[in-house]
């Protein structure tokens, strides 16, 4: 009996060990890349780091104490939320239904799935550069279309109003055609028999869509929220590529003020310091969304 | 099959996440160097130790090697060219790492701020009181911090109001010439209303860009408002901006300036060569305009008219500059790199081969070059009205400011309002340096 407890306690350290060099590489990619430096980061918060002289002195909270008065910081957060809650429904509920239409099948769907999935794979430096150009308010493509239709010229991204909406339009082109994919393989994974089913009961494709398919899609459809809200937090590239933050702040997102505050103006300590708060926003929203997820199990 | 396209896709994924992390890395400096003919010339070392100089590719290398090549000196230069978007954080991450070049090109005002991080030497002990004093004003206040010489200058710069000719031929509309001569801001107002027509064409673009970029030409153009009427951005002391950055005569630059917009004289669209297409008449920018339109548009017809004035005249000025690193172990060697290329030979060759506006009175006065339209403009300005930004470490960030200042009341916020805002920014920004 002891005998036996004691091979099958061997037997599982064994396994933990085997375990434990299984993920090693993976740990220590990790350990140096993010979770080192964001433990260095975590600490600059609480100095007056000099990114140059490497010289820095504890200042205790007070690179904290002064974002709450700081108003382009609140901008910055404000900014992120518009965009995530713009982003968030839109190119969801875009990725589902088109999903679902290129789900058929039909003769060339194939060369559809795949087109639409290019801007997912295209960098997104290239897109935004891209878009720059179709925004243009002089030459861009978008309006010389809407003359078509007697509308514009706009300004677009270089205008107060409507800058964070253009931003927020290529993000979601660029990004789409990747949940549209995700989502897909979640159909697929509808089994056929209620398809079937429905279709003897005489469901129209409206009842079927939201009868069948939205329900059945309920967790495919949370994990893309959760990724599309943290990719939408976190983004960067177009305010940089495209606006440079502006005009007037209007698409300055967090991510973006926070590196500009680091490396153009210096300033690694409010910087860091932000960044912990993003970091704990972040932490805060996906845990919410896992738990609404659990429940939803 | 599908696992198979899964894999392919995955690593076109990853392909393309490699290819936007990739960089055109500069060559280090170990690996590049030549092989010393330590046999031949081995007995006076460090005489001959190589200097290294940190540059980018807009500073024609052509240039700088003619000007070190004409002082014959008696070690090999390396320049190391970054890429121009990732040079500042190059040479920041160099400093930071202790790996930095002998010699770095650095933007004028942030000498200050590279000065306060203790990464630089200072050039006092090397360079030659009288020499140094045959640098315009304007380029003298932007190399000294805390009583001490940071930097040498490349060249100068200075801006002028450049209009187009075809225009103000047409409206009969004749242009100063002559520093004293120049417009009022209430004459530059009647031109204004004289050239714009509305919803297709603006009178002037009181700015280097159009207001979506955010860089620091817009600050260097629009500094020049305030300072016309009288403003100052802080105190001379560099403790403050209350009393000088929110002072009546700083406001009533920067409302004329907001004004401008306000009337339809300027506009907040962004309108790519919009002087070049006829849809801007009036642009404040510097003279490096014009190789730019000799090359790219032949067709412009440009004129020169001095900046306006309101209180006083002011002009742009500061360009780049070369400085010597602390932890270089080269010094000696260094500074005469330093000197060959900024001293007045060098100086005018760089000059004259980049089309750049010199820092030296002695080259200025020399080159007739230099007095010929507009270059006689910019001569007189340069020596009347030209006005160095301010220099302290905190300078990024009153830059910010500031530009942020201007952007807002040229979009409609209340002059007040913006103002209050950019010199609590400025103060925080300078308190911290204390």
């Amino acid at each position: 009996m002891i005998n036996s407890n004691y091979r099958k306690l061997n037997q599982s350290v064994k396994e933990s060990i085997n375990g434990y060099i299984f993920i090693l590489p993976a740990l220590l990619i990790i350990g140096v890349f993010f979770i080192n430096p964001a433990i260095k980061l975590f600490s600059l918060a609480y100095t007056d780091y000099n990114l140059m002289s490497g010289k820095g002195s504890f200042v205790g909270f007070d690179n904290f104490k002064r974002l709450l008065t700081n108003e382009d910081f609140l901008n910055s957060l404000s900014v992120t939320l518009r965009l995530a809650i713009f982003i968030v429904p839109v190119q969801t509920l875009i990725a589902m239904i088109m999903a679902v239409i290129i789900n058929q099948k039909l003769k060339g769907i194939n060369i559809f799935r795949t087109i639409y999935f290019i801007p997912a794979i295209v960098s997104f430096v290239a897109v935004a550069i891209t878009w720059k150009q179709i925004y243009n308010p002089t030459f861009g493509l978008a309006n010389t279309i809407l003359g078509i239709f007697n509308l514009g010229p706009y300004q677009f991204l270089s205008s107060k109003s409507q800058a964070l909406v253009s931003v927020a339009i290529t993000c979601i082109w660029k990004s789409w055609g990747y949940f549209m994919v995700i989502f897909l393989s979640g159909l697929q994974d509808i089994p056929g028999e209620i398809n079937e089913a429905c279709k003897i009961d005489g469901a129209n494709p409206v009842q079927k869509f939201f009868y069948i398919t939205v329900p059945m899609l309920k967790k495919t459809t949370l994990f893309v929220v959760v990724i599309t809200t943290m990719d939408a937090i976190k983004l960067f590239i177009p305010a940089f590529t495209m606006t440079g933050g502006g005009p007037l702040g209007s698409t300055d997102t967090t991510v973006h003020y926070i590196w500009r505050q680091a490396f153009r103006l210096q300033q690694v300590g409010p910087a860091t310091a932000m960044s912990t708060v993003l970091f704990v926003i972040i932490v805060v929203i996906t845990m919410i969304q896992l738990k609404l997820e659990g429940k939803n199990d | 099959m599908r696992k198979i396209l899964a894999l392919f896709l995955s690593v076109l994924i990853i392909a393309s996440l490699a290819a936007g992390c990739g960089s055109n890395q500069p060559a280090s400096p170990s690996s590049q160097a030549p092989a010393p003919d330590a046999s031949s010339s081995a007995p006076q070392a460090p005489a001959g130790k190589k200097v290294t100089l940190a540059s980018f590719p807009d500073q024609p290398k052509d240039a700088l090697e003619a000007a070190i090549k004409a002082a014959n000196l008696d070690f090999e230069v390396e320049i190391i060219e970054y890429p121009q978007n990732e040079y500042e954080n190059k040479i920041k991450m160099a400093f930071s790492s202790n790996t930095s070049t002998d010699l770095v090109l650095m933007d004028g005002p942030n000498i200050a701020s590279y000065a306060a991080s203790d990464v630089l030497e200072p050039l006092d002990a090397y360079w030659d009181k009288a020499d140094f004093d045959d640098l315009v004003d304007s380029a003298k206040t932007a190399m000294v911090w805390n009583g001490k010489i940071w930097a040498a200058p490349l060249n100068e710069s200075n801006t002028v109001l450049f209009y187009n000719k075809k225009v103000f031929d047409e409206l009969g509309i004749v242009a100063p010439t002559k520093v004293e001569d120049a417009w009022t801001f209430e004459e530059l107002l009647e031109v204004c209303k004289k050239v714009t027509i509305p919803g297709e064409r603006y009178a002037i673009q009181p700015q280097m860009f159009s207001l979506a970029n955010r860089n620091e030409g817009q600050t260097y153009t629009q500094m020049l408002w305030l300072w016309m009427s009288g403003g100052e951005v802080i105190s001379p002391d560099g403790k403050t901006a209350s009393g000088y950055f929110d002072s009546p005569e700083s406001k009533r630059g920067i409302q004329f300036y907001a004004d401008l917009f306000k009337n339809g004289y300027a506009t907040t669209e962004d309108i790519i060569n919009a002087f070049e297409t006829g849809k801007v008449v009036m642009w404040t920018n510097g003279p490096w305009c014009i190789g730019n339109w000799k090359r790219d548009f032949p067709d412009v017809e440009w004129g020169a008219t001095p900046m306006p004035r309101d209180l006083r005249g002011a002009s742009g000025a500061g360009s780049w500059n070369i400085a010597l690193a602390k932890s270089s172990d080269n010094k000696e060697n260094a500074y005469k790199v330093i000197e060959a290329i900024t001293g007045k030979t060098g100086h005018a060759i760089w000059c004259s081969m980049t089309g750049n506006l010199p820092a030296r009175k002695s080259v200025l006065s020399e080159d007739p070059a230099y007095k010929e339209y507009p270059f006689d403009i910019i001569n007189e300005q340069l020596v009347k009205t030209a006005k160095a930004r301010p220099v302290t470490p905190a300078y990024p960030q009153i830059s910010e400011a500031l530009m942020n200042c201007f952007a807002e009341v040229a979009f409609g916020e209340d002059v007040d309002k913006a103002v209050e805002k950019a010199t609590k920014k400025m103060n925080e920004a300078l308190s911290q340096l204390n």
